[in-house]
């Protein structure tokens, strides 16, 4: 039976994996290269040259096929909540529900409004009009996210609410508490910026492949220069967010932080792994070496945690036990997993009775249990955990994923500066002749190297998570509904053969339409 | 000014056209409605429908009960020991 309960969770993990991580090829795409295509047609707007409408065009040409294939496929993910994670579903209560509902308004109204005037308007609406319907579908397309990530924050940091045991269900108390948590503004510009990021690495790839072909380089050179400024930013923006990112999952997701590095056993003035090989052998509680190999840059974890190169960082052992080091150096106790285990199984009988004196009408009686809930609630989850290392993510693949992520996002950083300089440099260009073939095949490279670097970021984010589909309160085992695992897998395969249709269809026409446009003559083209 | 009103098309008239008139001079937008038309259809008909109901209306058709349902499956049920044990063995392994 446990067995069976298992494989219906990993399934359903699975199947939540795959079609969040297929929906996350086309939204990242559509966040950056909407920003791009508006600040190319503010320069049309600006200047009335033709070439730069040109430019304009053939982008926002690219971003509607992507967007039209990329549309609705986040949907799937919200079947998945009724039917798969349907104790989670009601557990979560409107905490859920009133972000997505704004975002399927925005998404539907703004996004579906201003894009048709952005392809159907071009002689139709004033240019200023216009303009402004593309600036409004780049931000409609943001803030449709914006309220996805709230969502998904919420899980990772569960404020502004309050559980009703009566309903079992958490109603909102603070909405600007679920939607401005240090969690939720973290985590919407980290995202969306890296979004900036692929957005640009595309531009710059897909510019870079022309050149290859010798045509269109004015357009190019154009395209590269726009491409290359919003890849910077986002880049910029998306390292000093990620920093903030740290200190809120150090602060909050301990467990995740301490699976990122790999870290078992912490200290105070703790060193980062700037390079490492994990010991496939090491387990939680054991005497094994954490590394069979690694490169630490002194004081970096204690500094990217908390700011302060001498704070004590725990490590996975060190939060299982409730071990903390204080300032002086000192070893303090904390709440152990042990006795958060039992604090949670207390609630849960709580939960149980509550249920059978609301039943029997009894209300003093009720008022008593209501608190013992109260006082037990935040450590809810921990109560349906077996033993303490079930609430351990799988460290390698949290270790690995962050480390390709911050190495690509620096190789990133380098290659949107030194693209910005060569373009604004055509000196420099010219002394790098001879390389100058490889550049463009390494920009091409540098965009499916981006998109992995995105999907690193949300296995990081998701992976260094669990056990939880709510943080402390709610592991998946419990989350997940009483349904078999054949019906899961059925369900899977499916989505596994429609999305990779859609993304067979999606890279093909993509392809197609930056041949055409490879073969017309984008600088003297005629609009 | 009765004149203006029997040229100038009204506003939704106005919309039809716009949407009408853009469609109809699409290129590879055709492919793509037609990609996007067959995945609606793929979505919410087959997928949805077949495969996707909504688990807990299954259980019950009122909130109270589904508040119910819920409750047994995130609270201790029978076969399941009444008293929990924290293995102390594993808590002293970390201290």
């Amino acid at each position: 039976m446990s067995n069976l309960l298992m494989d219906v969770v990993d399934w359903s993990r699975a199947q939540f994996a795959l079609t969040a991580m297929y929906h996350w090829l086309f939204v990242p795409l559509t966040l950056g290269l909407g920003v791009i295509v508006a600040i190319m047609e503010t320069a049309y707007y600006r200047t009335r040259d033709e070439k730069w409408l040109a430019t304009t065009k053939f982008w926002m040409t690219l971003f509607g096929v992507n967007f039209a294939i990329g549309v609705a496929t986040g949907i799937i993910l919200e079947f998945e909540f009724g039917t798969n994670w349907s104790n989670y579903s009601w557990f979560v209560g409107d905490i859920f529900g009133a972000p997505l509902a704004v975002e399927g308004i925005l998404a539907f109204f703004m996004e579906s409004t201003f894009i048709a005037v952005m392809f159907f308007g071009w002689k139709k609406v004033s240019p200023k009009f216009h303009l402004a319907a593309t600036w409004l579908t780049a931000i409609g397309a943001s803030l449709s996210a914006l309220w996805i990530l709230v969502a998904n924050a919420w899980m990772q940091y569960p404020t502004g609410v309050t559980f009703n045991p009566d309903t079992m269900r958490n109603e909102m108390t603070s909405f600007l508490d679920v939607a401005c948590s240090p969690m939720a503004v973290s985590k919407f510009f980290h995202t969306v910026l890296s979004a900036w990021v692929l957005g640009g690495a595309f531009v710059v790839g897909v510019s870079a492949w022309m050149l290859l072909r010798g045509r269109n380089k004015a357009h190019c050179l154009r395209s590269i220069k726009v491409g290359a400024w919003v890849g910077f930013v986002g880049i910029v923006v998306t390292s000093i967010t990620g920093d903030s990112s740290a200190v809120t999952v150090a602060k909050y997701q301990p467990m995740k932080l301490a699976a990122m590095e790999g870290l078992y056993d912490g200290q105070r003035e703790q060193p980062i792994v700037a390079f490492g090989i994990l010991n496939p052998d090491k387990q939680p509680g054991d005497d094994r070496d954490a590394y069979l190999f690694d490169v630490s840059i002194p004081y970096g974890l204690s500094l990217l945690a908390t700011h302060d190169p001498q704070a004590f960082v725990p490590g996975i052992n060190d939060l299982i036990a409730g071990r903390f080091i204080d300032e002086n150096g000192d070893t303090v106790a904390t709440m152990s997993y042990a006795e958060r285990m039992e604090r949670g199984r207390h609630a849960q009988e709580a939960l149980a009775r509550y249920g059978e004196l609301s039943a029997a009408g009894d209300r003093t009686a009720l008022e008593q249990v209501r608190a013992e809930i109260d006082s037990n609630f935040a450590h809810l989850g921990y109560g349906y955990l077996d033993k303490p290392e079930e609430a351990v993510p799988n460290v390698p693949l949290t270790f690995y994923s962050f480390h390709f992520m911050v190495t690509v996002g620096g190789y990133l950083a380098v290659f949107m500066l030194v693209t910005l300089v060569l373009v604004y440099k055509p000196k420099w260009r010219a002394k790098l002749k001879k390389t100058r073939r490889l550049g463009y095949h390494l920009a091409v490279w540098t965009i499916p190297l981006t998109y992995l670097c995105s999907m690193s970021g949300w296995i990081v984010a998701e992976v260094g998570r669990q056990p939880w589909t709510i943080q402390d309160l709610m592991p998946n085992k419990v989350a997940i509904s009483d349904l078999s695992a054949g019906y899961v897998q059925v369900t899977f395969w499916i989505f596994a053969v429609v999305f990779t249709a859609l993304l067979i269809a999606d890279v093909s026409i993509l392809c197609r339409q930056i041949a055409k446009g490879s073969r017309s003559d984008l600088d003297k083209a005629e609009h | 000014m009765g004149t203006d009103r029997r040229t100038k098309p009204g506003p939704v008239r106005r919309v039809w056209r716009f949407y009408r008139d853009g469609f109809a001079s699409m290129t590879v937008g055709r492919t793509l409605w037609l990609i996007i038309g067959i995945k609606l259809v793929v979505f919410f008909v087959i997928i949805k429908w077949v495969f996707f109901p909504d688990f807990l209306s299954g259980q019950s058709d009122s909130d109270e009960g589904k508040a119910e349902y819920v409750r047994g499956r995130m609270t201790p049920r029978e076969g399941m020991p009444q008293e929990y044990i924290i293995n102390i063995k594993i808590r002293t392994a970390y201290e």
